[in-house]
């Protein structure tokens, strides 16, 4: 039997800061034949360890159409994030993974989808961002609704500017009241109110969202005024997680694991699940 | 079920186990505390009339408290991760009650749920369970509840019963059971009838009654939010219970490491304990005591139902036993659906 423990080796290939506190590691695979089978689909996650400190629990925040690396984004708050923090490009980790469900991006084809995105939540939308633009003409209209406390706060600038340029992207950048520089030329205002100012159609449209537990209450909530039906809304959660392989006991939101049965889930699924999370 | 007399007593029978190719597991007292452990002697072994069930239950020979499941080490900037085999040792654990394995049953299903734990099920796939019926059962027993009996099979592949005039059988359900009878030359190769179960219905009827387990789940379907879970505000989250049940089996995975070398474990963990679901962010889904004793019983009689439509317990009563604050899962199961504790 095959040990469900034990990681894969993964070489840092480029380390990026994303924030002040937040680092985006561009990884390959040591082993030639497991980077060659290796493959997943967006909204999955894996185990990330640091030998000596231990592992965390990350989604893939690369999209599965760039098969040569896998790219995390992690924020630095805890031992095993800050010893991840202190490695240098050539240094080498663990992964385990791809463990969990996906975005359903089967049943995106040829629709307008809507990606609401706050702070490092950004990181599983933009996996699946970078899947749809590269296969663009499978879907419709795409917008873009990406938020951060601040202009500091705000992740994947240099791709933000990019998304921001493309005349196929509907997109739109805002900062917390307070959050905003001189140079600011965004919206100031939280995600939920600038997604109430664009009102977004729901008709023949997928909304896509992740951010602050508190930002995604209130996507939802707006989301639903504006006549998106609870299936029609996609959110991936996180819960703290060891094994991620269904067996640990501890991400569980009743008797639904999140790391088997999510992260993704719709709006519908959550509606039906108790307050655990 | 096959049927077999046993000849000589039930020391006898650990005396021949011992002369075979199985490392033996049995109740001892080692350091003033009844548990599991390997013998090497029939004296050694607490008989079943000794103790109706040890402190600490068999299920740490299979899932250890404490377990290294991969190494590591660096050279330089290179690092080596190596596997770690399980030994395909053949082992017995004998003397365990109904109510210990028909545990093993449950947790199976975790341990083989989409990703196969090897740790687990190879100790698994090599070990042979052979249970002792319960003359005596005490008040904190509720193993009925979960179809389980002093003298319920579920699980064995040999039970240990005895007939009225005190003569010792062996109800083999498993092939595994077999194999290894056919090995015990105190078990007598002819079939026998079923003696009876008289002393066994006189001690199921001392114990608490049978829960209403449907009941009970509905009234978990509807009362996630109640006020009713406020009174385990008093759970001191110790974790006994969790360390002492036969069917928990959460884990945390940690490293340990000395200068370049080091090993991954998968320890013992429990839902009580605070930080089991504390996000980095320091966001706590189960920020009270009461939420986390909630998930306690959540997870034994509706969670792992819904999934495994099996009961993450079985009655052995341990928790009720050794919590400090007096927490009585059958009472807090019975009370939640406003059935009366018959205990």
């Amino acid at each position: 039997m095959e040990n469900i423990y034990k990681p894969f080796t993964a070489i840092i290939d480029e380390i990026r800061w994303e924030t002040a506190d937040t680092k985006t590691f561009k990884l390959h695979f040591d082993d030639p034949k497991i980077a060659e089978a290796f493959t997943f689909k967006a909204g999955q996650f894996g185990e990330y360890s640091v030998f000596g400190e231990g592992e965390s629990t990350f989604c893939i925040a690369s999209s599965p159409t760039r098969k040569e690396y896998i790219e995390c984004s992690f924020k630095v708050v805890g031992k095993v994030t800050n010893a991840l923090r202190s490695l240098e490009v050539g240094d080498t980790i663990g992964f385990r993974g791809p463990y969990g469900n996906h975005f359903p991006i089967e049943n995106m084809y040829g629709k307008n989808l809507i990606f609401i995105g706050g702070g490092i939540g950004l990181a599983p939308l933009r996996s699946l961002i970078w899947n749809v633009l590269d296969l663009r003409e499978m879907f419709n209209d795409i917008t873009i609704l990406v938020g951060a406390r601040s202009v500091n706060d705000l992740v994947y600038k240099d791709e933000l500017t990019g998304w921001e340029n493309r005349s196929d992207i509907n997109f739109i950048k805002t900062v917390d009241p307070g959050g905003e520089t001189k140079e600011w030329n965004g919206k100031v205002g939280f995600v939920p109110t600038v997604l109430k100012e664009i009102a977004v159609s729901p008709m023949n449209a997928v909304a896509i969202t992740c951010g602050p537990p508190i930002m995604i209450k209130y996507v939802l909530l707006e989301l639903e005024k504006m006549g998106f039906s609870p299936s029609q809304i996609v959110t991936t959660l996180e819960n703290r997680m060891k094994c991620g392989l269904g067996k640990c006991g501890r991400c569980n939101i009743g008797s639904t694991y999140v790391c088997i049965d999510g992260p993704v889930f719709t709006a519908e699924e959550l509606n039906k699940l108790p307050i655990d999370y | 079920m096959k049927i077999f007399k046993i000849t000589g007593t039930y020391k006898d029978l650990v005396e021949t186990l011992l002369s075979l190719d199985y490392k033996v597991i049995a109740p001892v007292n080692r350091n003033k505390l009844t548990r599991f452990d390997f013998i090497n002697s029939a004296d050694e072994v607490l008989s079943p009339d000794e103790v109706l069930n040890t402190v600490r239950p068999a299920k740490e020979h299979l899932f250890p408290m404490t377990e290294t499941v991969a190494r590591f080490s660096y050279e330089g900037k290179k690092l080596r991760i190596g596997d770690v085999e399980v030994p395909e040792e053949k082992s017995v654990i004998i003397g365990l009650r109904p109510c210990d394995a028909a545990a093993f049953d449950a947790i199976d299903k975790i341990f083989s749920y989409v990703y196969q734990d090897k740790f687990y099920l190879t100790r698994r796939n090599n070990t042979t369970l052979i249970s002792v019926a319960c003359e005596h059962p005490d008040n904190a027993c509720f193993c009925t509840s979960f179809g389980i009996s002093p003298d319920s099979a579920k699980g064995s592949d040999i039970l240990l019963k005895k007939s009225k005039d005190s003569s010792l059988f062996a109800f083999i359900s498993t092939e595994r059971g077999e194999d290894l009878a056919r090995t015990i030359n105190n078990i007598i190769p002819e079939e026998q009838p079923d003696p009876g179960r008289d002393l066994y219905e006189a001690a199921e009827k001392n114990m608490r009654a049978p829960l209403d387990l449907p009941k009970i789940k509905e009234a978990l379907n509807t009362n996630f939010e109640s006020e009713y879970w406020n009174e385990f505000s008093r759970c001191l989250g110790c974790g006994s219970c969790a360390y002492l049940c036969p069917t928990c089996h959460c884990f945390d995975i940690v490293d340990e490491v000395r200068y370049d070398k080091g090993i991954r474990k998968k320890n013992w963990d429990a839902c009580q304990f605070p930080l089991f679901t504390l996000h980095a962010s320091g966001h706590n889904p189960r920020d009270a005591q009461n939420k986390r004793y909630r998930q306690r019983l959540m997870h034994k009689f509706k969670y792992y139902h819904d999934r495994f439509d099996t009961h993450l317990c079985t009655g052995c009563g341990r928790c009720i036993r050794e919590c400090p604050v007096n927490i009585d899962i059958y009472e807090a199961a019975a009370e939640l659906c406003g059935c009366e504790a018959n205990i």
